[in-house]
């Protein structure tokens, strides 16, 4: 590798450019790459993911919460991507068209069969964003398979449940509902914290943090909230 | 005033009553009087009928006291027009070049009949023959009439004025004019225009061909010029020529009646490839599909498929195979053995809608044949897509399609819903409602009586299902309801009474609680 020649008037840029070639040949020997095209969530949600949007070829794991995993899809759905569901057969179509979500590409195949992780791979070769609750366990190496094949289309796998290896995880901690008192109200506004484990970029630590959400709010808005800690959320046992 | 240049005589057929003779088809009614209604009103009758002093636009009850044992059959205006089609066809036969002005009425160009047949007469007397062999319902009475005249309009008036004896009437060249000038205005088909005339003095449409032409259209409009120019004896309309429409059916016949399904797609590959063929030789692709299979014993099974795209000879067979296999397994038998197949094209597009994109196919087209693959794999049921319509509780608002098919809820939204959930719905809805145990403060079963009254406050409460975890009660935080629903109280079957209730556990999650015959169930989770 030679240095660019602008180099000679600058040493220190020298330096640099070389400090940074060494980090990036680092970072691409490293399996956890976030380097993909962006997919942007709504407004609200982008405080609970690294780096604020999805990423393409990346995994994602979702506990705890089917409203989030319906509003993470609203905005890529609305936004004309294909999404599609699998082993997914609870999962309400009317809450998903009120995030959001665009009914007409929304594939979904509620019993794959025990061959489920063939038909995601089929599936992951054609949409661009593909939800799946899995059936049973995965192995390290079909869960690689995927991730390899996710990188080369450049789609998005979010799971809702655990998954060996993903690159964020987002983990519902502590749920509160508003609205309904003691035989009288309606629910209207749900307020969820998060805790998020991922990388953010090349070369960059593990990040965590804790954020809270509302979703929806008593408007029907998703939005994002400042931790309160005057009025500390109902924790929620490890979920599986 | 004909104001052609050449004159083209046309020949007029009319079936009496024809609506009352496709209603009836092959019931078998005798002599007694029969009337087709259409939305209350009396549509058409029979001779009998009209003895009986039923009439076109009366209503059902004044009718009905006219005649009391008047035969009742309503109006299908589908089965009309295709029970003429054979009628039409066997015109066809003797002179091409049919065109059916309404179900019962057809006209057709007489020259070259005549010259083959050596004459009008003659030509009208062969299709009279060809039509008696052709076994229409005879009880009715309802033999064709012929006109023949310079125009068409002429021509029907002729083939209606005359008695029943006479069943070909002739007007002589030219004699058109004079032909129509004793008849009575009503004829022109409109009432509005044929009572104000009455009012003006004219009642024949000799007398309203008398005026001016620039007079008339002056003071009616170009309707009144078109009715004008028919009451002088002339008619400018063109008439479409009705073209036979290609054979594109596709049957079957199976010599050795199969049992096993594949034998049967085997022995369709050849006529689904053909039937590609012949609608592509036509510019044509077929996006909807009519099957029908006809087995040894018992009725055969007729089934609609829809395709996003178009149908190519292997979704053909796909769609066989599913419509045989029904919901049993991949490999099994059908329950009777086959003797036909045939592929019945509803509808075409034409190839240019479909053609693909310029540089290969676009993103949708690539999902939808990947889709389809999958669906060929998993089953025609396994890849849904879903609408959401109306409905009162969480489960009946979406409704899941098979891919490919029209998405159509369930129920329609355009309709109230009251009693229907309130906004912000649950983002986890289980398909059967699954059982649970609600606790009063005492640890009693708590009950819901008809009024909608508790017999204490839900302070306990148990999912009998949960994700995974043992099943303890939960505590009840907070808690709204209950919300009495009462559907279709008055269908024996479908009458449902249920009371539900939101409740908020102390773990914060909340839940959807339907309280029905005594016992509680969960409907959906609000996670």
């Amino acid at each position: 590798m030679t240095a660019p020649p602008l180099a000679r008037r600058r040493p220190s840029a020298e330096k640099l450019a070389r400090a940074r070639e060494a980090a990036a040949r680092a970072g691409r020997l490293q399996r956890e790459q976030l380097s993909g095209h962006r997919i942007d969530v709504v407004p609200g949600l982008s405080g609970l993911l690294p780096n604020g949007s999805l990423r393409t070829g990346t995994t994602y794991s979702v506990t705890g919460s089917t409203a989030l995993l319906a509003g993470l899809l609203a905005a890529p759905s609305a936004a004309g991507l294909w999404c599609g569901l699998v082993a997914m057969p609870d999962l309400a179509a009317e809450a998903a068209r009120n995030l959001g979500c665009d009914l007409e590409r929304l594939v979904m195949i509620p019993d794959p069969g025990l061959d489920w992780v063939n038909v995601v791979a089929a599936l992951v070769d054609v949409l661009p964003v593909v939800v799946v609750r899995p059936i049973g366990a995965v192995t390290p190496a079909e869960a690689n398979r995927l991730s390899a094949r996710l990188r080369r289309r450049e789609g998005v796998l979010v799971v809702a449940g655990r998954w060996p290896r993903a690159d964020v995880a987002l983990r519902v901690t502590g749920r509160e509902w508003r609205g309904v008192g003691d035989g009288y109200g309606r629910l209207c506004a749900q307020r969820l914290q998060v805790a998020t484990e991922g990388r953010a970029a090349i070369g960059s630590g593990p990040d965590e943090r804790v954020s809270e959400v509302w979703l929806p709010d008593a408007a029907g808005e998703v939005r994002s909230t400042p931790l309160e800690s005057s009025a500390p959320l109902r924790l929620i046992e490890a979920v599986s | 005033m004909p104001d052609d240049q050449t004159v083209q005589r046309m020949l007029v057929m009319w079936c009496p009553d024809w609506p009352v003779v496709a209603a009836v088809g092959e019931d078998a009614v005798g002599d007694k009087p029969v009337a087709v209604f259409d939305a209350g009103l009396v549509y058409a009758c029979s001779a009998a009928a009209r003895a009986e002093g039923v009439r076109r636009g009366q209503r059902a009850r004044e009718a009905q006291s006219r005649c009391p044992e008047l035969v009742v059959l309503p109006h299908d205006a589908q089965l009309t027009a295709s029970a003429f089609d054979p009628v039409v066809e066997a015109v066809e036969a003797i002179t091409p070049g049919v065109h059916v002005i309404k179900p019962g009425t057809c006209a057709v160009r007489v020259r070259g009949a005549a010259r083959y047949f050596g004459g009008e007469y003659d030509a009208a007397q062969a299709v009279a023959l060809r039509l008696r062999r052709l076994d229409l319902p005879s009880h009715t009475l309802t033999w064709p009439r012929f006109g023949i005249a310079d125009t068409a309009f002429a021509a029907e008036q002729a083939a209606r004025v005359g008695t029943s004896a006479e069943q070909i009437r002739v007007v002589p060249q030219g004699g058109s004019a004079e032909f129509v000038a004793g008849l009575p205005v009503s004829v022109l088909g409109s009432p509005e225009l044929a009572g104000l005339l009455r009012r003006l003095g004219m009642h024949t449409l000799g007398d309203f061909a008398a005026l001016s032409r620039r007079d008339v259209l002056n003071r009616f409009g170009p309707l009144g010029a078109h009715a004008h120019r028919l009451a002088g004896g002339g008619d400018r309309r063109p008439l479409a020529a009705r073209r036979p429409p290609p054979e594109l059916t596709r049957w079957v016949d199976i010599d050795e009646p199969a049992e096993r399904v594949d034998q049967v797609a085997f022995a369709v590959r050849r006529a689904s490839e053909d039937f590609v063929t012949a609608l592509a030789a036509e510019g044509l692709v077929c996006t909807t599909v009519r099957i029908i299979v006809v087995s040894e014993d018992g009725p055969g099974i007729e089934r609609c498929w829809l395709h996003p795209g178009w149908f190519s000879a292997a979704d053909l067979i796909d769609r066989l195979r599913w419509q045989l296999q029904g919901d049993a397994a991949t490999d099994s038998g059908v329950r009777s053995r086959v003797t036909r197949v045939c592929f019945v094209p509803e509808e075409v597009d034409p190839v240019g809608a479909h053609a693909d994109g310029l540089w290969g196919s676009g993103p949708d087209e690539k999902v939808q044949r990947a889709l389809t693959r999958v669906q060929s794999q998993l089953g025609h049921d396994a890849v849904v897509s879903a609408v959401v319509g109306g409905g009162r509780g969480p489960n009946d608002r979406a409704t899941l399609v098979p891919w490919g098919e029209r998405r159509v809820p369930r129920y329609s939204a355009a309709q109230p819903w009251p009693g229907a959930l309130p906004t912000p719905t649950p983002a986890t809805v289980y398909g059967e409602p699954r059982p649970a145990v609600v606790l009063t403060a005492d640890h009693q079963p708590l009950a819901v009586d008809d009024r909608g009254v508790l017999n204490g406050r839900p302070a306990w409460f148990r999912p009998e299902v949960t994700q995974g975890r043992s099943t303890d009660l939960l505590p009840i935080e907070g808690w709204a309801g209950p919300w009495p629903v009462s559907e279709r109280w008055w269908d024996e079957t479908q009458a449902r009474q249920l009371t539900r209730f939101q409740v908020v556990g102390a773990d914060g999650s909340a839940w959807l609680l339907v309280a029905e015959s005594g016992s509680w169930w969960i409907e959906a989770r609000y996670d």
